[in-house]
């Protein structure tokens, strides 16, 4: 007797777990493919291919089977390491038995890669600094993808565009960050007294992966050197005690006070108010000139404060 | 001498009036009333509450001593409302046995001059007949709250607010911790709901709570019968005999009906003592469905109490002032994070959703607030001013001594942190943020405000202390949207609690009492006492006629 040829049974290939349109290039896509057979057979074992341009990228076994068909377990692919649009395709085939015959399906997969964002962070410079000295600053460059950086070019750049320092990022990401790597780098000094508008550049230049540039501005104070000691002490008027923790401001210059009370601040000479400043107390400010050393420690007196959360009640 | 009263309008009288309009919400009234013979009725007591909260606990009590039942209906699941999460601060004078201990002279007529003075902004749009009554019963209102176990610290608060002496005795926190929801440091209402609580169950009360008013009920003829409720999906019915107290606390967390007042507060204003207290404005709603009026509106507006704050706690959706929520609360779970608090302005700046600088950060006034709400050149956001964020550096939490985790901090869409000041912008995400935020521009307020520090002047808002740079990372994005507060207008009564229509007429069987009484601008617990107490002995005595 004659053996009737297979009837080719139709199949439906569904991303389940899909990739956004735009990724970082050299990203990991996530995905999950779902094959369903128009006769609702079980399909495990059979391959689903992910095919780029330039050849193949993954080949996935369905691994499971339920009433909305077989599908891959989730896996991963890499995302192309250069910028663009992109078609991939992904495609079902070879589930064929002995009587069942299963026509091939497949569908494209477009997506766009783009360079890593990357961000900027500069800290670290006295205030004031002082004019005719070097100063250090620390530069800190984010890959928004989280590459290691270590030893990427930083530079700094004055308001005129012209690059004044350039160092090399570090080993080790910056405590309490995920992913700043930092630079130290030395600033030449400045010999006027105003304040500067300088910032931190990262080029994204030199690494395997495209990434974008970013730079962040900074601003610090020049003055001239300190000239004079003064010694501030502060204390709690009611009780006579020594206050410690006590923010104590002469224009730009300011320190915390220490359990005795006192903080020692090297200023230039000229006019100051004193600001003493911690939660909970209050008190005058304090006009003082400066014109030369003071042999003794100004005092400031603070009160305590009703108990601020006494005061905001409601009701 | 109640409005009604004065005026010497019968029962009968009503009744025709009523009859004769046909107009307006009179006639919304009349679409809305039901006919009492069809109606099955699940429970029944001569004073019902519409909430259980200070005004609805005190016209329990006040309603038990003249021999009504009473039913305290709440949609809550324990009791106390607003109050229970208050300070305890009970603002009551006349010269009580407090006051006499700790040498306040005062006098009932002391306490009504005071709530009326033209010169203070929190006096002079109060309708002086409620004032007159509340001033009245001040002193005997504090000795009952004593006899019915209420217990006060020693000591007397104040002058605050109006009164020209001092006035508020704050209550004792109430001592047993699995019954209160919030404690640190001075959430000390919990005592005096709890007494009264404890008190009107000892006389008889019965409490309905996770009972939902849905409507209330007005026979055709013009008399309130009774709410409509529901409970665990079913609808019931609960008849109230002699009278109906509205004592749902508030509307200050109903978008809609707090925009009839101010159109500026739109929905990413959070509110104090949400999610305790719902003040979601039901009890105000249904009674305007009967025909019921507000009065006094110009009390919510007037700039002059608390309606809006400044956030006081940081990072976390309920930020306001002294109302701290800690982690141990049992309804942390809808909390999400108790703040970092304690913040001293100099350690951060404020920015809108557009990361711009908009105000002096140490500020906190109405003109601080109008800053915060104001209109940021975004079409799809006319009113409101959108979410704002305090963003400051890994040095302001060390100088504050904040630990920025949970459950100090919500991560969930109210603080986040970043390794720089781009990358922040870039990570805010959160309902009400209608787009991200611009790195660049948050990365150019930033850069301009530390140039700030080191000018020593905010040349864009004149911030007293531009003391620290915002520099150091990780960097901190935390909510510090403002907040609103209480309600302070309402339903219009007259002097005995009762409610009145938009024609000046009395609505019998209908009392209001408490947040969502109108009229009187004194915020909180003193005139939610004493009107509460009013109105429970009045449908007692009356049985909800004028």
């Amino acid at each position: 007797m004659r053996r009737r040829p297979l009837e080719p049974h139709l199949t439906r290939l569904e991303i389940s777990c899909g990739t956004p349109p735009e990724v970082d290039c050299g990203a990991d896509l996530k995905l999950a493919v779902n094959v369903s057979c128009h006769s609702g057979c079980d399909l495990r074992h059979g391959l689903v291919r992910v095919i780029a341009p330039d050849g193949e990228r993954a080949v996935v076994e369905l691994a499971r089977h339920d009433e909305t068909g077989s599908s891959t377990e989730e896996f991963v692919v890499a995302a192309p390491q250069e910028v663009g649009e992109h078609s991939w395709v992904i495609a079902f085939g070879n589930a064929d038995s002995r009587e069942t015959r299963h026509e091939p399906s497949s569908l494209s997969l477009r997506f766009r890669t783009k360079p890593h964002r990357t961000s900027v962070a500069v800290w670290g410079a006295p205030a004031p600094v002082v004019v005719h000295k070097t100063i250090t600053v620390k530069v800190g460059v984010k890959c928004s993808a989280g590459c290691r950086l270590t030893g990427q070019v930083v530079r700094v750049i004055d308001e005129a565009g012209s690059s004044l320092a350039e160092g090399r990022l570090g080993e080790a990401r910056w405590p309490g960050t995920s992913g700043l790597y930092v630079a130290e780098l030395s600033l030449p000094e400045t010999n006027t007294e105003r304040v500067f508008h300088w910032s931190g550049s990262f080029s994204g230049d030199g690494l395997t992966l495209p990434h974008e540039s970013a730079s962040s501005p900074f601003s610090f104070r020049t003055a001239g050197p300190p000239e004079h000691t003064v010694v501030v002490e502060v204390k709690e008027r009611d009780a006579g005690a020594p206050l410690e923790g006590v923010g104590v401001f002469m224009g730009i210059y300011h320190a915390t006070t220490d359990a005795r009370g006192r903080v020692e601040l090297k200023l230039p000479k000229g006019a100051y108010t004193i600001v003493a400043r911690r939660r909970g107390f209050q008190g005058p400010a304090l006009s003082v000139a400066v014109d030369g050393e003071r042999t003794s420690a100004i005092p400031m007196d603070l009160v305590r404060e009703s108990n601020p959360e006494e005061e905001e009640v409601w009701m | 001498m109640g409005e009604s009263r004065r005026r010497g309008v019968s029962r009968r009288e009503f009744l025709e009036k009523s009859a004769a309009v046909g107009a307006g919400t009179a006639t919304m009234a009349r679409a809305q009333t039901h006919a009492q013979t069809d109606r099955q009725w699940d429970h029944s007591a001569d004073f019902v509450t519409i909430g259980a909260g200070v005004a609805g606990l005190a016209a329990a009590v006040s309603a038990l001593e003249h021999r009504a039942s009473v039913i305290l209906v709440d949609e809550n699941s324990d009791i106390g409302g607003h109050g229970m999460v208050s300070g305890g601060l009970v603002h009551l004078g006349g010269g009580h046995s407090k006051q006499r201990a700790h040498g306040v002279e005062d006098s009932a007529e002391k306490v009504f001059q005071d709530w009326i003075r033209p010169d203070h902004p929190l006096a002079r749009y109060n309708d002086r007949d409620l004032v007159r009554a509340f001033a009245d019963e001040n002193a005997s209102t504090f000795e009952w709250l004593v006899e019915n176990g209420v217990d006060f610290l020693d000591r007397m608060m104040g002058p605050q607010m109006a009164s020209t002496v001092p006035r508020q005795v704050p209550t004792v926190q109430w001592p047993i911790k699995s019954e209160i929801y919030t404690s640190v440091p001075t959430r000390r209402g919990s005592g005096l709901v709890r007494a009264l609580e404890a008190s009107a169950r000892k006389k008889g009360a019965r409490f309905l709570l996770r009972h939902k008013m849905t409507s209330i009920v007005r026979e055709s003829a013009g008399r309130v019968i009774g709410i409509t409720v529901t409970h665990e999906g079913r609808t019931l019915n609960i008849r109230a005999a002699k009278g109906l107290l509205v004592a749902t606390g508030g509307h200050s967390n109903n978008v809609n009906l707090r925009r009839v007042f101010d159109a500026r507060l739109t929905e990413e204003y959070n509110v104090a003592g949400d999610p305790y207290s719902r003040k979601s404005g039901d009890g105000e709603i249904a009674a305007m469905a009967i025909g019921a009026s507000l009065w006094g509106t110009s009390n919510q507006t007037n700039e002059a109490e608390r309606c809006l704050r400044k956030a006081a706690h940081i990072g976390c959706k309920y930020g306001y002032a002294s109302l701290h929520w800690p982690a141990d609360s049992p309804i942390f779970d809808r909390i999400g994070g108790s703040g970092l608090t304690g913040v001293d302005w100099a350690n951060a700046i404020l920015v809108t959703q557009a990361g711009r600088r908009f105000y002096d950060e140490t500020a906190a006034d109405y003109d601080f607030l109008a800053a915060a709400m104001a209109y940021r050149g975004e079409s799809s956001k006319l009113n409101g001013g959108g979410p704002i964020w305090a963003i400051f550096d890994r040095d302001a939490v060390e100088r504050q001594e904040w630990d920025p985790r949970p459950p100090n901090v919500d991560l969930d869409g109210y603080f986040f942190s970043a390794d720089t000041v781009a990358e922040l912008a870039e990570s805010i995400a959160n309902p009400f943020q209608l787009e991200p935020v611009p790195a660049a521009a948050l990365q150019d307020t930033v850069a301009r405000y530390n140039a700030f520090v080191d000018a020593g002047a905010d040349a864009d808002f004149g911030k007293p202390a531009p003391f620290f740079k915002i520099q150091t990372p990780p960097f901190y994005a935390a909510w510090s949207t403002p907040l609103i507060h209480d309600s302070y207008t309402g339903l219009r009564t007259n002097t005995s609690a009762q409610v009145m229509d938009l024609q000046g007429q009395v609505i019998p069987g209908l009392y209001c009492a408490g947040e969502c009484q109108g009229g009187f601008n004194q915020h909180g617990l003193g005139r939610s006492l004493v009107f509460g107490r009013i109105a429970g002995r009045h449908a007692a005595l009356n049985g909800g006629e004028a």
